[in-house]
């Protein structure tokens, strides 16, 4: 313990040396600035930054990296909150909430509560990274196909709480979703489904293409579409959150960050499944759930903390197994070899110098993205100033760029367009969109899981229960799915006891 | 005040056309402007490593007078950036991709209908090969153990790699196991989507045994979560981590499987640019920088070709992994 | 549109999707080596339960617990979702020929103008502007190449 504190202000020593705080805070900005762009994820950014690394030593590397990292989960909100149009993967579901608050003059409050989520995530983060990083690489080692079998489908069912109106409509919402993730090839046999022989097609559909077809494209369509109220300004409520706004997030913000954590820790589980899973826990859990989606500011809470959360989790399984458990860890792990670092279980005794440095710089990166992203609020929160008109063209450009940045692929342009069409009809005919984006994210990880355990245990389909993680995760599918009801039944005992007394 | 700025803005815009105009206009010798170098796959695998790694030691070098920049062009296992070479770059000197055996394979299983005949072979820079390991512990101590407990059984063992049946990690494993004996037809593989799962469920023993790249193992041999049983190669490395795992012809199997990684031209590359990225090239693989920076680290094995010999090698790869695609039945 | 017409529609939609669906992914080809679950289950599956909600809102559409809520293709203007969609439509198929600059400027400029937006001066400048700014900021100090399109030779 006290070795490890030894350590830890080692690490702070790395931190503070001049050099390494300059590049720790170009590595926050970028990525704050790589969160805000669409279309330029952290996995690109970290990619750009490998040449600026070269020459670096591999401490000084690798906190550039993850400040890039965790910063752009910081960034990713703000067009999700100000335009609909989410930034990154993980920032998906912030749309879902953070856009109906800044319809209500409440941007500020959603993008502070996003920062201030992010920080805490962060911060949580890196203590459990610091206290928790070989145990808990051991814990990912127990996940195997059953259990991420089982894992997704608690996922998937939380997809149900997204749901308003229609049962049915709700449901099928989640079946075109799983329809859209068989595209392209199947990992299983190599054999090629629904790709009506398009090359880009072979890697299936990016979700971002389909979330911004359904949320962006769509939102503009439609604006265009009722030009009644196109002239109206939004006005800006408060520039800040207010302590209430805190107070009320507070229980979201830290059930996001521990889930994030400890889902981002699962190699290929990731923030924006994350996002979407703590979203749905706390549209369950909450005693309101019908205020999410008009702009509830736990819905922005959750997601957005989860997301950091997610990120830092992920480097959990970098640095203690050597196993990337996300595309950016991955970049980093190039990183690292080109260093002539072996990544592996054997890093962190080996060089434990870049551990407690990366540790160090993500207590004052996290510090840092608070104090850089606070002011940038009300800054940010004045876009909503451009007139309807010209912001719904932007909108479309930016979503554009987001996607084509994706693969440069025109198709995926293409794609976008048409959802943006779908999206239209979704809303007419009152079907929600929300769910099918999860189903996509998730519906490819069921599928895929599921025939891994089935190959593993020779088609017996025990297997999902006989191993502990697995059943558990299945008995919480099963309580997810039932948790509205009961509480139903609840409420309504309870308010029978209380005409009886 | 807008009126100011909308003509601020024109006239910027002018401006920056005639500039530009300007210097595009006095054309001068190859090369002139930057070179782009297509990993056809997202950032962080081996084509990945192999454009940045060229990009750098040519800079690093000054073997090419123009920067280098590298574009990742992602999809259907290269087949998208491959398409787009051969229908959109046709003549162009300024675009390289790297490609592997994968761009053998997608011809071969139609999933692209374009393949190395289409492209300008320049030169075969690196060798990797393919692993076969099981957990630190496991029972099955060495390959023969394995290949014994499946000739008896195809379906006693789960064999696992990172990429779908008919790619690399596949063929490479049911090739050793076709040529000891084994009804490959009948073993369960399952694939997972990288290298990282791949690892955690051999550790854990999820899966028994796992067939994929040399590279992905390394930081689990080190620490000794994970044994070696066999690699494709000819001949047994000289790292430290692999000394001690033998070549499948050493365990009685004589295969070899190589992951050659090499550079490529558009369809019709001009004969100037050919020859200067193709010396180029031949001079980089000399150098210090590449052996130290690039070839050390990550453990790749030099393999230099030049175009011509690297083009008849491929045509050998064709029939070679065309028959093994056969023979497992994958393709007709 | 009435509520009941409207759904039932909808669910004949799905029912058709599902059923193609589900054909062809009858058809996929099947694997020749070992494997416990083929390509085509997944897939059926999720086809048999889009049917089975198509059914089911069939019935739900019926029942009258949707409720009476009219579709709100009212006030929707047509014309304006043509026009739009005509523009994106032209953006996505110029922009790799043209070029991210031009495409965007007469993009943004013909999207503000049809948004009804009155000052042409300041749509103008904000297109010219917003369009160069996102271009050197993508291809140049983020090294994300945005298509250059005919003005390539700029070599920007």
């Amino acid at each position: 313990m006290a070795e490890n504190l030894h350590l830890l202000m080692s690490g702070f020593a790395i931190v503070l040396q001049p050099l390494n705080f300059i590049w720790l805070t170009v590595g926050v900005v970028l990525g704050t600035m790589i969160g805000v762009l669409p279309g330029i994820g952290p996995i690109s950014g970290v990619a750009l930054l490998i040449p600026l690394t070269y020459n670096m030593n591999p401490v000084t590397a690798l906190m550039t990296m993850s400040g890039l990292y965790y910063g752009a989960m910081y960034g990713g909100s703000t067009t999700s909150i100000l335009l609909n149009v989410p930034g990154e993967n993980s920032s998906v579901v912030t749309c879902l909430d953070g856009f109906q608050l800044a319809k209500k003059g409440r941007a500020g409050s959603a993008l502070g509560i996003s920062a201030i989520g992010s920080f805490v995530a962060g911060t949580i983060g890196v203590i459990l990274l610091q206290f928790l990083a070989p145990p808990l690489g051991q814990w990912a080692l127990a996940f195997g196909p059953a259990e991420y079998f089982s894992l997704m489908l608690l996922g998937l069912m939380s997809a149900t709480t997204l749901n308003e109106g229609s049962a049915s409509k709700g449901l099928m919402a989640v079946g075109l979703g799983l329809a859209l993730g068989t595209i392209g090839i199947d990992l299983q046999t190599g054999t090629t489904r629904f790709t009506f022989g398009r090359l880009d097609l072979l890697d299936g559909i990016d979700f971002l293409v389909l979330a911004l077809g359904l949320f962006s494209i769509a939102e503009v369509l439609w604006e265009a579409t009722h030009r009644e109220g196109a002239a109206e300004r939004i006005k800006l409520n408060s520039p800040y959150p207010t302590w209430k706004d805190i107070k009320e997030s507070a229980g979201a913000i830290l059930r996001g960050s521990s889930l994030g954590f400890f889902l981002g820790v699962l190699p290929g589980v990731g923030a924006s499944t994350a996002s979407f899973v703590s979203y749905a826990v706390e549209k369950q859990i909450s005693k309101n759930p019908d205020e999410f989606g008009k702009g509830a500011l736990r819905g922005v809470a959750a997601p957005e903390s989860a997301n950091n959360g997610a990120s830092e989790g992920a480097l959990v399984s970098l640095l203690s197994l050597g196993l990337p458990g996300s595309g950016t860890t991955a970049v980093m792990l190039g990183a690292l070899m080109m260093f002539g670092i072996q990544p592996g279980p054997m890093l962190i005794p080996k060089h434990p110098e870049i551990f407690w440095g990366i540790v160090a710089s993500m207590y004052i990166g996290n510090v840092m993205l608070l104090i850089l992203n606070l002011p940038l609020v009300p800054l940010f929160a004045k876009i909503l100033d451009i007139p309807k008109q010209l912001l719904l063209p932007l909108i479309v450009v930016l979503s554009s760029i987001g996607v084509y940045a994706l693969s440069n692929s025109r198709t995926d342009l293409e794609m976008m367009l048409f959802f943006g069409l779908c999206g239209i009809l979704m809303r007419v005919y009152q079907i929600p969109t929300p769910p099918m984006i999860l189903a996509l994210v998730l519906g490819p990880m069921v599928e895929q899981s599921m025939r891994q355990a089935l190959t593993i245990s020779r088609g017996n389909w025990n297997t999902f229960v006989v191993h502990p993680i697995s059943a558990t995760l299945l008995v919480l599918a099963l309580a997810f799915l039932l948790f509205p009801f009961l509480r139903r039944v609840a409420a309504q005992s309870r308010l029978k006891g209380v005409h009886r007394a | 005040m807008f009126r100011r700025s909308y003509h601020l803005a024109l006239a910027l815009l002018l401006v920056l056309i005639l500039v530009a105009s300007v210097t595009a206009g006095c054309a001068k010798k190859y090369p002139n402007k930057p070179i782009t170098i297509i990993a056809p796959a997202g950032p962080g695998g081996g084509w990945d490593l192999t454009a940045r790694s060229v990009s750098k030691v040519l800079a690093d070098t000054k073997l090419v007078s123009v920067a280098t920049t590298v574009e990742n062009q992602a999809g259907g296992g290269g087949g998208v950036a491959l398409a787009n070479v051969v229908q959109n770059k046709k003549g162009d000197g300024y675009t390289l991709v790297v490609y592997s055996p994968p761009l053998i394979l997608i011809n071969l299983n139609g999933q692209s209908k374009f393949g190395y005949k289409d492209i300008t072979p320049l030169a075969r820079l690196t060798t990797d090969y393919q692993i076969i390991a099981v957990s630190a512990k496991s029972k099955y101590k060495t390959l023969k153990d394995v290949m014994d407990a499946l000739k008896k059984d195809p379906k006693s063992l789960t064999v696992g790699g990172a990429s779908a049946p008919g790619s690399m990690d596949h063929l490479s494993f049911m090739l050793a196991a076709s040529k000891a004996g084994v009804n490959v037809k009948d073993v369960p593989y399952v694939s997972f989507p990288d290298g990282s799962q791949l690892m955690s469920n051999l550790i854990s023993g999820k899966i028994d045994v796992a067939s994929t790249g040399v590279g992905e193992t390394l930081g689990q041999l080190e620490a000794k979560t994970v044994i070696g049983l066999a690699v494709t190669a000819p001949k047994r490395y000289t790292d430290p981590r692999l000394k001690d795992v033998p070549t499948l012809k050493e365990s009685g199997i004589d295969v070899t499987f190589d992951v050659w990684r090499g550079i490529f031209g558009p369809p019709d590359m001009p004969a100037d640019a050919k020859a200067y990225i193709s010396k180029a090239l031949e001079n980089m693989v000399k150098s210090t920088n590449w052996k130290k920076d690039v070839l050390e680290k990550y453990n790749w094995i030099d393999a230099y070709l030049p175009g011509d010999q690297f083009k008849s090698f491929l045509d050998e790869q064709n029939k070679a992994l065309g028959d093994l695609l056969k023979t497992l039945g994958l393709i007709k | 549109m009435r509520r009941l017409g409207a759904d039932r529609i909808l669910a004949l939609g799905m029912a058709v999707f599902s059923l193609a669906y589900i054909y062809s992914a009858w058809r996929l080809p099947r694997f020749t080596m070992s494997t416990v679950v083929d390509a085509d289950v997944f897939p059926i599956a999720v086809g048999l339960f889009l049917l089975v909600l198509s059914a089911a809102l069939w019935v739900e559409a019926g029942s009258g617990l949707l409720g009476k809520v009219i579709y709100s293709w009212a006030g929707f203007d047509f014309k304006a979702l043509l026009i739009h969609t005509v523009l994106v439509t032209g953006f996505i198929l110029a922009l790799e020929p043209l070029g991210f600059l031009i495409t965007t400027f007469i993009y943004l400029t013909l999207a503000a103008h049809f948004m009804g937006y009155p000052r042409f001066k300041v749509i103008l400048t904000v297109a010219a502007l917003f369009s160069v700014g996102t271009y050197l900021l993508f291809n140049v100090v983020l090294n994300v190449p945005l298509p250059a399109g005919i003005l390539g030779f700029l070599g920007l």
